[in-house]
């Protein structure tokens, strides 16, 4: 299974290139994201909805955000399931990890519970000397 | 030499030169191919005499080698869920705020580059 992260997600929804032709050569029946991507990127575009000044800007946030609500529903959503929040319990609790945020950690928790599934088969693939992405993970 | 050794010879000969591992079910005609693709048969002779669906035309008839469909539907939804995602928000003028928003509320920057 390959989780995508929110920001690989969001620029292949962008049709940035490198990240789109990374994507081609992975089967779409494998490709997967988890719920904290779907709860990151509704909760930004309420508050775009929310928050804008006029109706004019209401439209149009309200416009992507059916379009990224139509978009997370055509994607496979892993959700926290039992086995994951009790990673999860686990990971918070090791002093190392406490600097990493919540939602990396929930991230973590998922993929580390699928690992556990599915026998083996989520890890991660290095991109570039500039550092390790956990966005393609198998 | 008599009819029925010949019969045998010939058999042992089309046994021999049919490609190894493809059996008779493997090998759809055209009507069997839009069963198995569930689709009208006019679509699928579309599909096959556009070079699109693979098959070959036989003796005026069409055959398809049923892994041949399996691998041409895989690729084909393959492709159509990459366009389904691939630059589907290229418009959007939120996005890149979205992501500064999203990222500063985990506290670390995006790993992959814009």
């Amino acid at each position: 299974m390959f989780l995508l992260d929110t920001d690989t997600l969001s620029l292949l929804h962008a049709g940035n290139p490198n990240v789109t032709a990374k994507a081609n050569r992975v089967d779409p029946s494998e490709v997967a994201t988890t719920i904290i991507t779907r709860i990151e990127i509704l909760r930004a575009r309420f508050d775009f909805v929310l928050k804008a000044m006029d109706g004019n800007q209401i439209q149009r946030a309200q416009k992507w955000l059916e379009k990224s609500d139509d978009l997370l529903r055509k994607i496979q959503i892993v959700p926290l399931d039992p086995a994951s929040a009790e990673i999860f319990d686990r990971v918070r609790e090791v002093r190392k990890l406490r600097k990493i945020g919540r939602a990396d950690l929930l991230i973590a928790s998922i993929a580390l519970s699928r690992r556990a599934t599915l026998g083996g088969l989520i890890s991660t693939t290095s991109r570039s000397s500039k550092g390790r992405s956990p966005i393609l993970c198998r | 030499m008599t009819q029925a050794k010949a019969g045998t010879r010939n058999k042992t000969r089309a046994t021999k030169e049919r490609p190894s591992g493809i059996a008779k079910q493997d090998i759809l005609t055209l009507g069997e191919a839009a069963a198995y693709l569930r689709v009208a048969e006019a679509e699928v002779l579309r599909l096959a005499s556009g070079g699109e669906l693979p098959g070959r035309k036989i003796a005026g008839e069409w055959r398809f080698l049923k892994a041949a469909v399996q691998d041409w539907l895989r690729g084909a939804s393959a492709k159509a869920f990459w366009q389904t995602h691939a630059g589907a928000l290229k418009e959007d003028p939120y996005l890149d705020q979205m992501l500064k928003d999203i990222y500063s509320a985990r506290g670390r920057p995006m790993l992959e580059e814009r």
